[in-house]
């Protein structure tokens, strides 16, 4: 377990693990931590501040902001870990198969990829939200989709310097096949960059929904999403800032809370990246 | 000099087959939607004449292949189709507020190169100091902050709280400082991350040494023997940005009610207008690809290691 000690001895890393196991608290305890409804309307207290009744006030329907962002934390979090798995699911045979092949096969899926990242992420999650229609399903997968190209990329240039590796080349004169070979030593040792990347992509899928929220065009109201809110509350940005500034610190810590996570699984679980990154010295 | 001419040919060749891929993307999303494209294309609001003028127009009837053929010779004589709201031509609709984008995206990449670099080169030198960590904290912070908040944050404190700077629009000379920051946050934090991770690297290297030994500066070593080598990666993700900002500044026009080409595809897609949507994707498209092309061609001209 020397990558957990070395992971334990990095206090922003272990910071980001703390608030990511809060959120996830959060989001699954919502119902018992709070007494009320997210969507429940209370037009007569609407727009009040943080109070002790209300820890961070109503909204512009009265509902009560600390419980929407509770349960909203399940919208982002279920976003995030489902986008990234779609990612990871096209991305990684995709990435190995350009990597492992070379030749027509890297060609063609380095093109597709190109092609996804001409398009730049948020476009493409726009467009694909655009073209299906708006709903928690199609934001997930257009942010799935989104994630996809950057996978590729990075399983793509581990496997071409995994593949020149003396252990495949050992394994290949064993007379080990070509699934053999992937599936036992290309894809166990890609699985560290994969891992790293997966995490920081959960905190980059988040964002990016919430941005599709923000501009309407995300999970719709009243389902509490974290981006929606905050796109909701801006035409009270002079009057009652609490309804922005919340969900904004929400979003805020998560991504910031998978940033530092898949820094430090980096420096733990790399250590040549984390001669140049973070020197001991 | 010939490996470099080929890896440049090569370059080129690769960018329009990938160019021509997404021209293909796009007009397959638009025509697998459920339903009629020509309906689609014409907006909510068209009337029975206009969706089936527009049919004929768009040929519907033929086959996809030459109806991707009328799509793309169009493109290439500059005719994106007709904008459903507005019904002037999409080219000119683009045309009109590309301007205002490109300016914000300069200034922030002007923004982002100067106080990323300068950021990132000071950490490094000061490597593990206060000011080291000071700088890759914010840095940290930087690329988590949500683009939209920072820009709500940045109107409450300088244009409601402060009263400094206007709050949106463009109306005024410092209507862009806002925006224009806002842009610049998540770039400027990647960059000095890059910056102080790659010179670290480099002041690790010999010929740094080297030059201490002679006596050099340490501006000198700095700047001449360690930037300029610390460079290449540094380039490709201010390039890179550039494009993300294209891209980024879809939420920060929202924000600030921008009159650039982000707002008028949040527009279009909330108005349905897919043929607007449809040009500006691949107006941006275009712009990326090229921008890729020309950082590959400059990397030669930065680094003379590079030889292909």
């Amino acid at each position: 377990m020397t990558a957990w000690r070395r992971f334990r001895g990095h206090p922003p890393g272990l910071i980001g693990l703390g608030i990511v196991l809060v959120f996830v608290a959060l989001a699954v305890f919502a119902p018992v931590l709070s007494p009320y409804d997210p969507n429940a309307q209370d037009l007569g207290s609407a727009i009040q501040g943080p109070s002790a009744e209300h820890w961070l006030g109503t909204d512009q329907l009265g509902r009560d902001i600390a419980t929407r962002l509770m349960y909203g934390g399940r919208i982002s979090l279920l976003i995030g870990v489902l986008a990234v798995s779609i990612g990871l699911a096209v991305g990684v045979p995709l990435g190995i198969l350009a990597g492992y092949y070379g030749g027509w096969a890297d060609l063609a899926i380095s093109r597709l990829a190109d092609m996804m990242f001409a398009f730049t992420s948020i476009l493409l999650a726009l467009t694909l939200v655009a073209v299906l229609g708006v709903s928690l399903q199609n934001v997930i997968i257009a942010v799935g989709i989104s994630v996809i190209p950057v996978i590729i990329r990075l399983v793509r240039s581990s496997v071409l310097s995994i593949r020149e590796e003396p252990y495949v080349e050992a394994a290949r004169m064993l007379g080990a096949g070509d699934l053999r070979i992937i599936t036992r030593h290309v894809f166990r040792n890609a699985l560290t960059p994969v891992l790293v990347h997966g995490t920081l992509s959960i905190g980059v899928s988040i964002l990016l929904a919430a941005g599709l929220g923000f501009l309407g065009l995300g999970v719709q109201s009243p389902t509490a999403e974290w981006g929606t809110m905050l796109g909701e509350g801006r035409q009270f940005i002079f009057s009652a800032p609490h309804l922005t500034t919340f969900p904004g610190v929400a979003i805020f810590l998560a991504i910031l809370a998978f940033n530092l996570l898949g820094d430090g699984l980096r420096d733990a679980l790399d250590p040549r990246m984390r001669s140049v990154d973070r020197p001991a010295g | 000099m010939t490996g470099t001419t080929a890896h440049i040919v090569r370059t080129l060749l690769l960018s329009l087959i990938t160019l021509l891929g997404v021209s293909v993307l796009i007009f397959l999303m638009l025509r697998v939607l459920p339903g009629d494209p020509a309906r689609v294309l014409a907006g909510l609001n068209a009337s029975e004449e206009q969706v089936s003028r527009l049919r004929e127009q768009l040929g519907l009837d033929e086959s996809l292949l030459s109806q991707y053929w009328s799509f793309i010779t169009g493109v290439l004589t500059g005719d994106l189709g007709q904008s459903a709201r507005t019904s002037r031509p999409v080219a000119s609709e683009i045309a009109v507020r590309l301007p205002a984008t490109l300016i914000l995206a300069v200034v922030a990449t002007v923004i982002g190169s100067v106080v990323g670099v300068t950021a990132g080169v000071l950490a490094a030198v000061r490597r593990n100091s206060l000011v080291d960590h000071a700088i890759s904290s914010v840095a940290m912070m930087g690329v988590s902050m949500p683009v939209y908040w920072l820009g709500l944050l940045l109107i409450l404190l300088f244009a409601v709280t402060l009263g400094w700077l206007p709050a949106a629009g463009s109306g005024e000379p410092l209507s862009i400082v806002l925006p224009a920051v806002t842009l610049a946050a998540f770039s400027t934090a990647l960059i000095s991350r890059m910056t102080r991770a790659s010179m670290l690297e480099v002041l690790g290297q010999d010929y740094i040494r080297t030059a201490q030994a002679k006596g050099a500066a340490p501006p000198t070593v700095i700047v001449k023997h360690g930037l300029r080598n610390a460079f290449i990666p540094v380039l490709t993700v201010i390039s890179l940005q550039f494009g993300a900002l294209l891209g980024g500044a879809v939420l920060t026009e929202t924000v600030f009610g921008w009159p650039g080409i982000g707002r008028l595809l949040v527009d279009s897609i909330g108005a349905r207008d897919f043929a607007v949507v449809q040009g500006i994707v691949l107006v941006y498209a275009a712009a990326f690809i090229l921008l890729n092309v020309v950082v590959d061609v400059l990397y030669v001209v930065v680094d003379p290691r590079i030889r292909y």
